[in-house]
């Protein structure tokens, strides 16, 4: 009697086989996994810039099983739970702006007079400073040649620490700056046949601006005003510099 | 973060003042920028004559008191020491009785094994002294020999002699040096 009201174990296999054949075939269903993938799926529909692998192959449902329509397509095999797309996550913005320090290339000219008629310096500059907010903190090194108007030109090399304030978000893609500047370096050269190397230090003030037209991308120009020591001999340089930066 | 502002602010306060503060073409010590800056001058024992030098490399060389001379030189150096070989450059001026031009011509004649370069030209200095150079070049020891006089107070001649390494056609900071000199009276 007991036996009789439980239903043959081969019946139970059969159904158990047929619902793994009915899942396992819903997985290879194109149609099916092509809903289910929220890249391809908005309100049901199949976005034309997904390209045709995304649109649900007819010809590869035909061959698998018999012809559907686009109804039953839509709709999962029965006993399976209807699956709801998932919502799509929030599109997402470019990279988030580099927040970290930036670096400059520029031009650097002063004129550090020889006191016959030369003496302007022509140099490269690489630099860049700290992300300190209003506070400017950078270091800046140029490298460059200096005219001598009674023979072969000098090298000079300065290292520049600048400190100050600089206006972040004062004035769109536009941002001006006052530092204090302090800088070193050497003059190398050769008088009379006779090579030398003198210290060169110097203290002053540099107002700038800088233009940053997209992300980090920014260029600017800045003038300075140094008092500078050459060997216990001073000047007043006005130092003009150009770059650009990340 | 607040100090660090304070002490780029008081940073930037302070090269504000020491840079703008003493003028625009003043440095921290003699104007670099000048003619001559940072230059010496020698001037003889009897106050005749004064010669302008960039030391170093030029270097006074102690002569006879009252002689009325001056010789300077830039000596060949390793480093510090002194390679003992003949100096890059030598200068030696000396007063002589007479007129520039004669001076000069007696000069070259004394210094039989040198071939003339450039005859004997008037030469004027910055401070409008008048005189004539001449240049020779020795072939025995290689070197080149710029010669100046001067007319000097006293009937007397300001004889200078640059011997050096090179031709001193192209030298322009050996012509720099000689048009400094300056004899009695003296420009301002």
């Amino acid at each position: 009697m007991r036996a009789a009201n439980r239903p043959p174990l081969a019946v139970l296999a059969l159904s158990s086989l047929t619902l793994l054949f009915a899942a396992a075939a819903r997985a290879d269903d194109p149609a099916v996994t092509a809903v289910d993938t929220p890249s391809l799926a908005r309100d049901g529909e199949v976005r034309a810039s997904d390209g045709p692998a995304a649109i649900p192959s007819v010809a590869a449902a035909d061959s698998d099983a018999p012809r559907q329509s686009g109804a039953a397509l839509a709709e999962p095999p029965a006993g399976v739970a209807p699956r709801r797309a998932e919502p799509l996550p929030a599109p997402v913005d470019e990279d988030p702006p580099w927040d970290g320090p930036r670096v400059e290339l520029g031009y650097t000219h002063y004129s550090l007079g020889d006191g016959f008629g030369g003496g302007a310096v022509h140099a490269v500059s690489f630099g860049g400073y700290l992300p300190t907010g209003q506070l400017r903190l950078g270091l800046i090194g140029d490298g460059g040649a200096r005219d001598y108007a009674l023979g072969g030109g000098d090298a000079v090399l300065r290292a520049t620490l600048v400190a100050g304030w600089q206006g972040v978000g004062l004035v769109d893609y536009v941002m001006p700056y006052v530092v204090a500047v302090a800088s070193c370096g050497v003059v190398v050269g050769q008088r009379f046949a006779t090579t030398f190397a003198d210290a060169l230090l110097g203290l002053g003030v540099e107002v700038g601006f800088e233009v940053n037209p997209v992300r980090t991308l920014h260029f600017g120009a800045s003038l300075a005003h140094v008092r500078a020591d050459l060997d216990g001999l001073g000047y007043g340089l006005w130092v003009l510099r150009l770059f650009v930066g990340l | 973060m607040r100090s660090i502002a304070r002490v780029a602010a008081s940073f930037l306060f302070s090269c504000v003042t020491l840079s703008l503060g003493a003028g625009p073409s003043a440095g921290c010590g003699e104007d670099g920028s000048a003619p001559y800056a940072g230059w010496d001058t020698a001037e003889d024992s009897d106050g005749v004559y004064r010669v302008r030098f960039l030391a170093p490399p030029w270097k006074r060389v102690p002569t006879t008191e009252g002689d009325g001379r001056i010789e300077l030189v830039v000596p060949q150096v390793f480093g510090s020491l002194d390679a003992g070989t003949p100096p890059k450059y030598t200068l030696e001026a000396s007063l002589l009785r007479g007129l520039a031009l004669p001076t000069l011509q007696a000069e070259i004649a004394r210094i039989s094994s040198a071939r003339v370069l450039r005859d004997p030209a008037p030469f004027t200095t910055l401070s409008s002294d008048i005189g004539f150079s001449a240049v020779l070049a020795d072939s025995t020891n290689a070197r080149f020999y710029q010669l100046v006089t001067l007319a000097a107070p006293s009937d007397r001649a300001l004889l200078v002699v640059v011997e050096l390494n090179e031709d001193p056609r192209n030298d322009l900071e050996i012509d720099a040096m000689l048009r400094a000199i300056d004899v009695r009276p003296f420009a301002e």
